[in-house]
């Protein structure tokens, strides 16, 4: 359910942005595969702007292509956000991989967008149950950084409470060491190691990846327990702190591992511990650059 | 043929031990300034402590990455101690302060993905500190010892 | 063998399927798990999801698991004791049948097998497919991202079923197409009523939206298209679509162990990831992800087939509805084949 007048105020600011030559190319989404997909287009040229459209099928972060050296070559890029995956673009301007200066944000107020597998059957309403667990916890509807705001035209995301997001997270809490292990080790049998995780994360912009480092090699290659378990311990580790709650890896995940759930209790926990949210702030030094002295001590003997 | 057998003398089996839960290995990594310092005086003041442990010198708890727990997890130790200087006594400023952050969260992590908490331990000696290196090593080998086998390993094959 | 035909009516299938469970069959099929379906051991009929068009991921690691232990060595210190893992895998799908799969799964069991006995006889892969009994269920209603009759498949082709079964009114037709397929239903034949080919329900004429060869054309002349680098810019290289799809077969072999004991494993791998194809110099033929996605659209429609005389792809669609960034492969071939 594309909104036309959202789509042509999109549309202008894009082309306004090519024209004047302040960008070079501009990545939004554009009509996808069936009707209830949107899939990111790129656009360099003015007049292809009314490619660009938006609506609460537009999953994808499409920060994620800032790391990519493809893209990267545009030099200044303008990008259609969404509140959380600008919480990524500022995550990549904290941790030096871009320039404020080169990326024009083009943020979009968002009430929430539709989980793919239940649009995929045909939903195209906005509901507390048809959206990701994200939106339900979401406070960056409008992004926190822009350059320009189109606000949005669907009615707002109404909470009734009774869903409750990321469940699991409590009930994993409430867990005793073995059941927690048993519990992971079902998921973690799933995994393929196809790394889609990563590939779709907007933070995992390692050029060489620790699983591709094998002098020495420091996780197991096999997809079976152990590697398994290695891969997404470190994956998880690596993005404490710096997750943004985007879900793409979890989305993107062929075989429905609940990433999110480490994701989040990570970002619960980082928050607990040092007061820290990632990607609100492109002036906040990232929580594992600094310290303070007064840091929780109480593990340690 | 001589030379056969020489080589049948050098290759003597090993003496493997460590993986079972009566004589478990526990992998310590510590720092060169302050507790590897504290280990030394503990051995030159002839204190005994458990011959479980095996020390590994690193610079600083800030160069012992979380990675190299995993590591001797896989490789089969039973426990894993990180141990450096006490707050304020880095001999580089700083790098036991960004470990501690570095260690609430992995800790945190790993119990949630379901490792016994027990089986990982942080510490602050300093190089006067033989006794308490010692003292430490010694609950921490008893505990390991009073835990049951693999139960919550996630990094051996079970 | 010659195709023999049977009719069973639902209520018979049910009692088929519950009766080789209760036989020590292992029979996996679509069964629903965290809010999708997956290919999966089902303990009775009813766990079997048979409306659902595909599962989200083949069950091509019946085939080729995900790891594959080739060897297992232990070095006692004196001497090395080898272990071939072809001995695990001895009879590993004897008593294994894959219910309720599709044609487009079923057809990529003998394309796959031409690479794996081409010029080394793969045991491996070998030993599993023979002994891995298939009973598919013909498509009734295919979706957008199914693309078989142009794979020169079709919604109800039995290429590579053992069995395949065809609703028709209520009840099913069993085309039975091999030894395999007839020991499967033997004891059980008291369920089945034999009938003339004439009686089975005859093909649909399923339409073509745009022809594989020219396709294969385009790919003939274009290397260096710009179609690839600017249509897969959105490509992320998450290396979904060779994971999720039946046919893809790329593996690493790698070695994992100590002093003490080890093993070879064989894990499967991606043409999508930067480092497939990264030389020890440091140099790497396929940069960008463009480069990487035509080399996944060449080995399909293009090298395979010249070498194999199949196309690497069933049509199944799979790559394109787990596609996180939303690429369809039916468009895109269907883009090369109008540009040819």
């Amino acid at each position: 359910m594309a909104n036309t007048k959202t789509d042509e105020k999109l549309q202008k600011i894009a082309k306004d942005l090519l024209e004047s030559g302040e960008v070079s190319l501009v990545i939004g989404y554009a009509k996808g595969s069936n009707l209830q997909r949107m899939r990111p287009v790129f656009i360099t040229k003015a007049e292809d702007a009314g490619k660009l459209s938006f609506s609460p099928h537009a999953v994808q972060d499409l920060a994620v292509f800032l790391k990519k050296p493809e893209v990267k070559k545009f030099g200044k890029i303008g990008i259609v956000v969404k509140g959380c995956d600008e919480k990524a673009v500022n995550a990549l301007i904290q941790e030096y991989q871009i320039s404020r200066d080169n990326i024009k944000i083009i943020g979009m107020e968002c009430n929430g967008v539709i989980r793919q597998n239940i649009a995929d059957k045909g939903e195209t309403n906005v509901s507390e149950s048809a959206v990701y667990d994200k939106c339900l916890i979401c406070e960056e509807h409008i992004p926190v950084l822009y350059d320009f705001l189109i606000e949005s035209e669907e009615p707002k995301l109404v909470l009734s409470g009774n869903v409750k997001p990321y469940s699991g997270i409590e009930k994993l809490e409430s867990m005793s060491a073995e059941e927690k292990n048993a519990f992971w080790a079902k998921e973690f049998d799933k995994c393929i190691k196809c790394y889609a995780c990563r590939q779709a994360c907007p933070l995992c912009y390692c050029s060489r990846c620790i699983v591709e480092k094998n002098m020495p090699q420091w996780i197991d290659t096999n997809s079976e327990e152990t590697g398994n378990a290695q891969w997404n311990l470190i994956r998880a580790y690596h993005l404490s702190g710096r997750c943004i709650g985007c879900g793409e890896c979890e989305r993107a995940c062929p075989v429905n591992i609940p990433l999110m759930l480490i994701n989040e209790k990570m970002a619960k926990d980082v928050y607990n511990l040092f007061g820290y949210k990632s990607g609100l702030d492109i002036n906040a030094k990232p929580v594992f650059g600094v310290f303070s002295e007064s840091d929780f001590n109480d593990f340690i003997k | 043929m001589e030379d056969k057998d020489v080589k049948k003398e050098e290759h003597k089996a090993p003496k493997h031990g460590g993986d079972n839960s009566s004589d478990p290995r526990i992998i310590a990594f510590v720092c060169n300034w302050c507790t590897y310092s504290g280990a030394d005086l503990a051995g030159t003041s002839r204190m005994k402590y458990s011959d479980n442990v095996r020390v590994i010198k690193l610079p600083c708890t800030g160069r012992i990455d979380p990675l190299f727990i995993v590591e001797a997890f896989k490789k089969g130790a039973k426990g894993v101690l990180v141990s450096g200087c006490h707050p304020g006594d880095c001999h580089y400023t700083s790098g036991n302060y960004h470990s501690r952050r570095k260690y609430a969260t992995f800790r945190d992590l790993l119990g949630y993905l379901g490792v016994d908490l027990d089986r990982v331990e942080f510490s602050w000696v300093s190089a006067s500190e033989g006794n308490k290196w010692v003292s430490i090593i010694n609950e921490f080998t008893d505990k390991i010892k009073s835990l049951p086998g693999k139960s919550t390993d996630i990094f051996t094959k079970k | 063998m010659e195709e023999k035909y049977f009719e069973i009516s639902a209520e018979n299938l049910k009692k088929f399927v519950d009766s080789i469970i209760a036989d020590n069959f292992e029979v996996i099929a679509p069964t629903d798990k965290d809010g999708d379906t997956f290919y999966g051991k089902i303990s009775r009929f009813e766990e079997a999801n048979l409306d659902i068009l595909l599962p989200k991921m083949s069950y091509k690691e019946y085939l080729l698991p995900k790891t594959e232990t080739l060897l297992e060595y232990s070095f006692s210190g004196v001497d090395t004791e080898i272990k071939d893992g072809l001995e695990a895998v001895a009879g590993a799908n004897e008593k294994r049948v894959i219910f309720g799969g599709r044609p487009c799964d079923a057809g990529a069991g003998p394309i796959m097998e031409k690479v794996f006995n081409w010029d080394y006889k793969d045991e491996f892969f070998n030993e599993r497919f023979k002994n891995l009994t298939i009973v598919s269920i013909a498509c009734e209603k295919p979706d957008n991202y199914c693309f078989c009759t142009e794979m020169q498949l079709s919604p109800e082709s039995s290429y590579g079923s053992d069995i395949l079964l065809k609703k028709a009114e209520g009840k099913y037709f069993a085309v039975v197409t091999s030894e395999k397929g007839l020991n499967l239903i033997e004891p059980y034949i008291n369920l089945f009523k034999e009938t003339a080919k004439a009686q089975v329900p005859a093909d649909k004429d399923w339409k073509k939206l745009f022809e594989i060869e020219r396709t294969k054309s385009f790919l003939d002349k274009n290397f260096e298209h710009n179609y690839f680098q600017d249509r897969f810019l959105s490509c992320i290289g998450c290396g979904v679509c060779t994971y999720t799809c039946p046919t893809c077969h790329c593996f690493d072999i790698q070695d994992e162990g100590n002093l003490k004991e080890g093993r070879r494993i064989r894990n499967w791998d991606s043409c999508q990831f930067g480092v497939f194809t990264l030389h020890t110099s440091g140099h790497n033929p396929r940069v960008t992800q463009g480069d990487r996605y035509r080399q996944r659209l060449m080995h399909k429609f293009k090298i395979y087939s010249e070498k194999f005389d199949k196309y690497l792809c069933v049509g199944c669609g799979r790559c394109s509805r787990n596609c996180p960034e939303d690429i369809d492969i039916k468009e895109v071939a269907k883009d090369l084949a109008d540009m040819a």
